[in-house]
């Protein structure tokens, strides 16, 4: 009876433990992205797609058969994860942008209307709502360049929002008022907010009651996560003239005591999660790192926008483990199941990589990738420039963004659940392969 | 040999039963539009009292699972439309037609404001259509009249909402705005969700959702007229309705 009550009580624990690793952006609260279990080694088949009315760059999360993402039509979505069938459905004023966290069967998930929604993870229903003091995009005179140089003008790769984190009964994301916001689980009740000085788009990570995040205003927090107090503040780089290189759209991944994070500044950075002190960083000259580093083994696998790298590094030191040239940008994370890499490219390819040596296993392409309207892509699937990038108004980072969107990108990371790859894609598709 | 002829005589009703059901399932395809193809996705089935129901998702449109109106099924043959979407002031709704041309393969016509673009359907899965949202019963604290004031552009504007529950259905309300003229809007959509109270015009774009206050006996929330919320408090008028 006594060893019957011990095999039950590991059966919960590794249970729940499966659930949690599965059931918020990056699997869990301090965002490694590693997921428990094997993912395919090969592509063998197109499990299901779920189609939805407009782009996807929320990430998928698990809990209980059931996948959740939110879409840009404005609706959270409950998918069947057999069978790929709509379990339900809840509109909200604005696209989903942000990736869902579930938890004692409650969704929690922030839209462009400015809201924040705690779902009942079964039928949908609302369990309640708060008011932010807005969403909007970064912002800025003369952004990467643009014309009119004094007008302000919106970062049209400002495309996430920020996606709650659950730790210690309250509920922690940022918001485009500036904002890092605590709110208590069960009744919506605000129970701190702390404001920055920009755009809080990257996801909060909580370990060892800190919150971790990072803003546009160019710092990087950690914050007390009962008291809303700071702990410390890290700066990154700044760029006053056409603030390209500057702020913390990545989110970060806080693994043995350090926080690794991405950054417009083109560094990925360590940062010792008590004190604050940098303990590396990798310059990517020029080129930024907008997803979420995923850490496992030692290792810090992330990849770049422009010069479209897939980059491993050792955790401890930073030095170089592996590099490969990829195709196209890399916005998404990338997601690590046992010794398989998954990431998402903006010329709307999902890859499978060799861990070790970061070599490419599988790739597969979204249908609006296939089509490539418009030949944004090449023959080859790189970005097609002369076409992609053709504005007299020097509009590039707008007009393009749109066109990238047309061919499938992948912005969203991928989920891994019993050997089935789960992203959405600017398609309208949330795709499973297998 | 006689075996053989009698299977193939007992396919011969199975057959004509999988005609008529030919045009059931999910359907993927194009639109045409010149510029800029878009793609498109019907379900199409039949109900337990076997009328035929349907719904639509176009992916980068911003339709998911958007209701098939006026669905006409014959013989080889399909016509809908979807209702206020994408529909121009003065024109006809955004209407589909497509005949089959093989097995799972129609072919036809959007026409939106007067254009006109073909369409291409291939059957890809069974059907997944997707129910239109329905209105619900509301709490007996929130049935009867509220009334409530709002400003918008300098002016004042009156609100009434009068909600009415039905034995063993669902709510109806009345939803009438005064500033300049009087705006009589018609609510398609009643709905008690968590605490919240949602009264929905879809076709006008315009909405009341808000929470009631048991302590002051207000619905507190906000109306929003499509391109602007506005706080909005309602207060109770004259006696309950139900």
């Amino acid at each position: 009876m006594k060893r019957a009550r011990v095999v039950l009580a590991l059966a919960v624990v590794f249970a729940t433990g499966v659930v949690d690793a599965q059931s918020t952006f990056r699997g869990d609260a301090a965002h490694a992205g590693t997921y428990p279990g094997e993912g395919p080694r090969q592509f063998h088949r197109v499990k299901w797609k779920f189609p939805t009315g407009d782009r996807i760059v929320s990430s998928p999360v698990y809990a209980n058969g059931t996948i959740y993402f939110g879409g840009d039509d404005g609706n959270v979505y409950a998918v069947d994860a057999a069978d790929g069938r709509q379990r339900w459905k809840r509109s909200t004023g604005g696209p989903v942008a942000a990736t869902p966290a579930v938890a004692d069967g409650v969704v929690y998930v922030g839209s462009y209307d400015g809201k924040f929604y705690a779902l009942d993870a079964r039928t949908g229903a609302l369990r309640w709502r708060i008011a932010t003091g807005g969403e909007r995009r970064f912002e800025a005179k003369g952004l990467h360049g643009m014309q009119p140089k004094n007008q302000t003008i919106a970062d049209p790769f400002d495309v996430y929002l920020s996606s709650p984190v659950l730790g210690g009964g309250s509920v922690y994301f940022g918001s485009g008022d500036g904002s890092v916001y605590a709110v208590d689980a069960a009744t919506g009740e605000l129970k701190w907010r702390f404001a920055t000085g920009d755009v809080v788009h990257a996801s909060p990570a909580y370990a060892d009651g800190t919150v971790f995040v990072g803003s546009w205003d160019s710092y990087f927090y950690a914050i007390d996560a009962v008291s809303g107090k700071e702990k410390w503040r890290f700066h990154g780089g700044e760029d006053p003239v056409i603030h390209n290189q500057v702020g913390f759209q990545s989110s970060p991944a806080v693994v043995d005591g350090i926080v690794y994070t991405g950054c417009r500044d083109s560094n990925l950075y360590a940062i010792d999660a008590v004190t604050g002190k940098e303990r590396w960083r990798y310059n990517n000259k020029g080129s930024w790192v907008v997803g979420s580093p995923a850490v496992t083994q030692g290792k810090v696998i992330f990849g770049t926008s422009d010069s479209s790298l897939y980059l491993v590094v050792d955790a401890v030191t930073g030095k170089e483990i592996a590099r490969q040239q990829g195709k196209a940008y890399v916005f998404a994370s990338p997601s690590v199941a046992g010794n398989t890499v998954y990431v998402g490219v903006l010329n709307g390819t999902l890859e499978a990589r060799d861990l070790d040596t970061g070599n490419l296993l599988w790739e597969y392409y979204t249908e609006a990738s296939m089509r490539n309207d418009g030949w944004v892509l090449t023959a080859d699937r790189r970005f097609n420039g002369p076409l992609l990038f053709w504005s007299n108004w020097r509009e590039v980072p707008i007009v393009a963004t749109v066109r990238q969107f047309s061919v499938g990108s992948i912005f969203s990371s991928p989920l891994i659940v019993d050997g089935v790859v789960y992203f959405g894609s600017t398609d309208g598709n949330l795709y499973a392969l297998e | 040999m006689h075996q053989t002829i009698i299977a193939l005589l007992l396919c011969v009703p199975m057959l004509a039963h999988g005609a008529g059901n030919s045009q059931e399932g999910r359907w993927e395809g194009q639109v045409a539009i010149p510029g800029n193809e878009v793609h498109v996705v019907i379900d199409l089935a039949r109900d337990k009292a076997g009328i035929w129901t349907g719904s639509i998702i176009m992916p980068g449109l911003g339709v998911k699972g958007v209701p098939l109106a006026n669905l006409a099924v014959n013989e080889g043959d399909i016509a809908f439309d979807i209702g206020d979407r994408f529909r121009s002031p003065d024109q006809a709704p955004t209407a589909f037609t497509a005949h089959l041309t093989a097995p799972g393969a129609m072919t036809g016509e959007m026409r939106q404001s007067g254009n006109v673009a073909k369409l291409q359907l291939t059957k890809t899965s069974s059907a997944q259509v997707e129910s239109a949202p329905r209105s619900t019963a509301v709490g007996r604290d929130l049935a009867g009249r509220w009334i409530g004031e709002f400003e918008l552009g300098g002016y004042p504007r009156h609100v009434t909402i009068a909600l009415e529950n039905h034995a063993g259905a669902a709510a109806t309300a009345r939803f009438v705005i005064v500033g300049k003229q009087t705006n009589d809007i018609p609510v398609d959509l009643v709905t008690e969700d968590g605490n919240f109270l949602r009264v929905e015009s879809l076709a006008n774009h315009i909405a009341f959702e808000g929470r009631y206050d048991k302590a002051s006996g207000e619905l507190r929330g906000v109306v929003d007229l499509g391109f602007a919320e506005v706080p909005l408090v309602l207060r109770r008028s004259g006696g309950r309705t139900s």
